[in-house]
């Protein structure tokens, strides 16, 4: 059996591993990307973000930085505010079993950064891709933390009707998932 | 042979005439009491030894008009779309004045700014003299090109002519055509609209103009983000050492998250290690540089910084004082100096001032430097400078005394070295995680000390580090923070903006804000000492009513249709488009706009009604 075949049959029970501090995955296993989140940025800019991509005259336009569409940042101040060095990512991952668990960059990921794989939307690659997690892949308190060398990003099935499931509305969803954040 | 010479102002013409003639000139009146006509004889490179007879407009002498059948009130404002537009003498004496001078010339020299605008007012100028003369044709105006009125750049305008840039004068002609009938069909509609609704009083005018309500936007825009904030939480690692009883504080790389499990997963594996490790000291020359050539833009957002004035009155002042012939011209895009340009003359007339001679003595004594030159270069004029001396305290103007010294600060700042420091930066390791220091220790002031408004210092130093030292992390916290909300909208920010979107020009900008201010849509209010803009009711609602209409893929709010309609008009002076197809591609965008509108105005009085009823 080939390295994917036997990862799409393993599972991660991610509360298995809530109580160590610092663990490595025992298997390879296969996930689907559920959902990714730029923890990098306030919700708000990127509701800014979504909007703006959506339909850019509704886009608040009072700020300047470099958008698609026009400039929206110039530096007044020497300065600025602190900002996170560079975008850290967020995954909501799903095994075969339709265990879920959360999983984040120990370092910037290729496949997330891939201009091949851009679309175009905030997110750097569409919903619904597979995963493969190798073994030995550090897991803290539950949580996994990706390297480069520990996982192979597969791409997206466009037969698998969780593409579809993901994908359609995401402009929609993404708006109304920040909303809800913002006013808990 | 006679050159009729024709300049935008009164002043500039009185100045010109000064210098082509030596001061051997007489003075005749003419029927505008602020225009006098010039005569003198002038040694032409290409004519020889000719007679001149200067005079001048006050800007514009013609404007546009709808025939007396679709003035207010007599037709459906949407028809002025379509309508034959009129060309309207508006100021008949000078109009007359120019055609009347021109009866006796053999030619024509156009001495208007040298921008689009002044290109347009040197058609306008061509048009009164040709009435006068038939025999004067586009073809053989002479067109003088000149920034300032220093006697040798001056002399040498007029001895190297250019013929009038009639892309530029269609360019203005298109861009004059859509504003007059976007701004004209609209505002009748608002106006009338919002008088029957009474929300305007029945003398009141609302109007609408194709930047005005961009401007107007974007200040909605931040109000709407500040009084919607709502802050989060974030997190961040803060390291503190300790060395020769010194606490240094070293900030993490990687900045913060707004995910608390991230960071404490981060930081718990922090905690694995109990000291840090050193891993990179690096000390070195590092420059501050000195500021850019300046242009009209980036003296309204200092002035608005520096000395809370208005961007407006930092024109004004700018303009009097290049009228004055103290200051270039000011209406500049470009942030850098021709490579040929006399720096050393500019500076050496600096050296007698009390309070920036030495600096100017210093500079001329050990020798000054080339100016940087920044990216942007409208090809008209350079970046605004000095160019000949006046004592401030002999001007009258509080803003002309702030805004000469300021352009004369700069230009000696642009001429003078960066400013030199000393700084150490250290990298510290602890657990998987990097996080810097730094000491900063300014060992040449340079620029700095002549351009006062800026300040770089000495910062708290590093204790002595050494690579791969090990320290004692006397203090490793996860630290939670979190977002404030933005301010209202500066002066200066405001007009960043527009630069940036190509609302308006460098030389409009102003005349938008204060039309906006003047419309009861925006007022300046003060808070913690600074000045902000803020939208009136009445500015909120238009703006929330128009972006409630259901557009066809266009906002009448936002920068994008103006920024559109100028990229067009650049082609156009670029020859890559003509008038009447920018004309008709943009006329029709509003056309939609306005037909939209027109069926939606209950609405927007009815969100007009709402919001200034929530405010009062």
């Amino acid at each position: 059996m080939s390295e994917i075949a036997i990862a799409s049959s393993n599972s991660f029970d991610s509360a298995k591993y809530v109580s160590e501090s610092a663990s490595v995955t025992k298997e390879p296993v296969l996930f689907h990307i559920l959902h990714i989140i730029n923890i990098s940025k306030s919700r708000l800019s990127q509701r800014d973000d979504w909007l703006e991509y959506s339909d850019p005259n509704s886009a608040s336009v009072d700020r300047l930085n470099k958008s698609k569409k026009m400039v929206r940042e110039v530096n007044i101040d020497d300065d600025g505010p602190i900002v996170s060095a560079f975008d850290v990512y967020k995954l909501l991952l799903q095994d075969s079993h339709k265990n879920v668990c959360y999983a984040f960059e120990k370092e910037p990921l290729r496949f997330l950064r891939d201009q091949r794989q851009s679309t175009g939307t905030p997110l750097p690659i569409r919903l619904g891709g597979k995963l493969l997690v190798k073994k030995d892949t550090p897991v803290w308190n539950g949580v996994l933390f990706l390297e480069n060398r520990q996982c192979t990003y597969l791409g997206v099935d466009a037969n698998d009707p969780l593409n579809a499931q993901l994908n359609t509305g995401l402009v929609e969803k993404y708006i109304a998932i920040l909303d809800q954040e913002l006013k808990s | 042979m006679k050159i009729l010479c024709v300049a935008e102002k009164p002043s500039i013409a009185r100045e010109v005439s000064r210098i082509l003639s030596g001061g051997r000139f007489t003075t005749r009146n003419s029927r505008n009491k602020f225009i006098k006509n010039y005569d003198f004889t002038y040694n032409f490179t290409s004519l020889g030894i000719c007679d001149v007879t200067m005079t001048s407009v006050v800007g514009h002498i013609t404007n546009m008009d709808f025939p007396p059948a679709y003035q207010w009130g007599r037709c459906v404002p949407g028809r002025l779309f379509d309508v034959e537009v009129i060309e309207k003498v508006t100021k008949q004496d000078v109009f007359d004045n120019i055609s009347n001078e021109a009866r006796t010339a053999s030619r024509l020299m156009i001495w208007t700014d040298c921008d689009r605008e002044g290109e347009f007012i040197g058609f306008e100028i061509y048009k009164a003299a040709f009435k006068g003369n038939s025999a004067i044709q586009v073809g053989d105006i002479w067109r003088s090109q000149f920034s300032h009125l220093e006697r040798s750049h001056i002399i040498d305008a007029a001895s190297h002519p250019r013929s009038l840039d009639m892309n530029s004068v269609n360019a203005v002609a298109c861009r004059m055509e859509i504003d007059f009938r976007v701004g004209t069909s609209f505002t009748r509609l608002l106006t009338d609209c919002l008088k029957q609704n009474r929300i305007i009083e029945k003398g009141g005018l609302a109007s609408y103009g194709t930047c005005q309500f961009p401007t107007l936007g974007f200040v909605v825009d931040r109000y709407k983000r500040v009084k919607s904030f709502i802050p989060e939480k974030f997190w961040y690692i803060a390291v503190d050492i300790r060395k020769q009883n010194q606490k240094s504080s070293f900030a993490w790389t990687k900045g913060r998250f707004f995910d608390r499990m991230f960071v404490t997963q981060l930081y718990q594996d922090c905690l694995q290690t109990e000291e840090g490790t050193i891993t990179n000291v690096e000390s070195k020359r590092t420059t501050n540089w000195r500021p850019l050539p300046l242009t009209t833009v980036e003296l309204q957002k200092d002035c608005a910084r520096f000395f809370r004035m208005s961007a407006k009155a930092a024109l004004d002042a700018a303009e009097r004082l290049y009228n004055k012939g103290f200051l270039s011209y000011p209406r500049t895009e470009t942030d850098s100096f021709p490579a040929t340009m006399d720096f050393a003359g500019v500076i050496a007339k600096q050296t007698g001032d009390g309070r920036w001679g030495a600096y100017a003595n210093s500079l001329m004594a050990n020798g000054h430097e080339m100016p940087r030159n920044g990216s942007h270069d409208d090809k008209a004029h350079p970046a605004i400078h000095p160019v000949n001396y006046v004592a401030i305290d002999s001007l009258t103007s509080a803003d002309e005394k702030k805004v000469y010294e300021y352009v004369v600060r700069r230009f000696l700042a642009c001429c003078s070295k960066d400013a030199v420091g000393h700084q150490t930066t250290a990298t510290l390791q602890w657990g998987n995680e990097t996080f810097t220091a730094s000491g900063l220790i300014v060992t040449e002031k340079n620029y700095l000390e002549i351009y006062t408004y800026k300040k770089w210092e000495t910062t708290k130093q590093l204790p002595p580090l050494e690579e791969g030292e090990k320290v004692r992390i006397s203090s490793g916290q996860m630290k939670e923070g979190e977002t404030s909300p933005p301010n209202h909208m500066t002066e200066t920010e405001l007009i960043a903006l527009m630069d940036a979107n190509g609302i308006g020009t460098d030389a409009t900008i102003a005349e938008h804000i204060e039309k906006i201010m003047q419309r009861d849509y925006i007022v300046k209010h003060k808070q913690g000492g600074k000045e902000y803009i803020v939208p009136t009711p009445l500015g909120m609602g238009l703006i929330e009513g128009f972006d409630q209409m259901e557009f066809d893929n266009i906002s009448l709010s936002k920068p994008f249709l103006r920024k559109l309609l100028e990229n067009s008009l650049q082609k156009i002076v670029d020859g890559e488009r003509t008038k009447a197809d920018v004309l008709e591609e943009v006329k029709q965008i509003y056309r939609q706009a306005y037909g939209v509108s027109s069926q939606k105005m209950t609405l927007l009085a009815s969100v007009c009604r709402q919001i200034i009823a929530q405010n009062s």
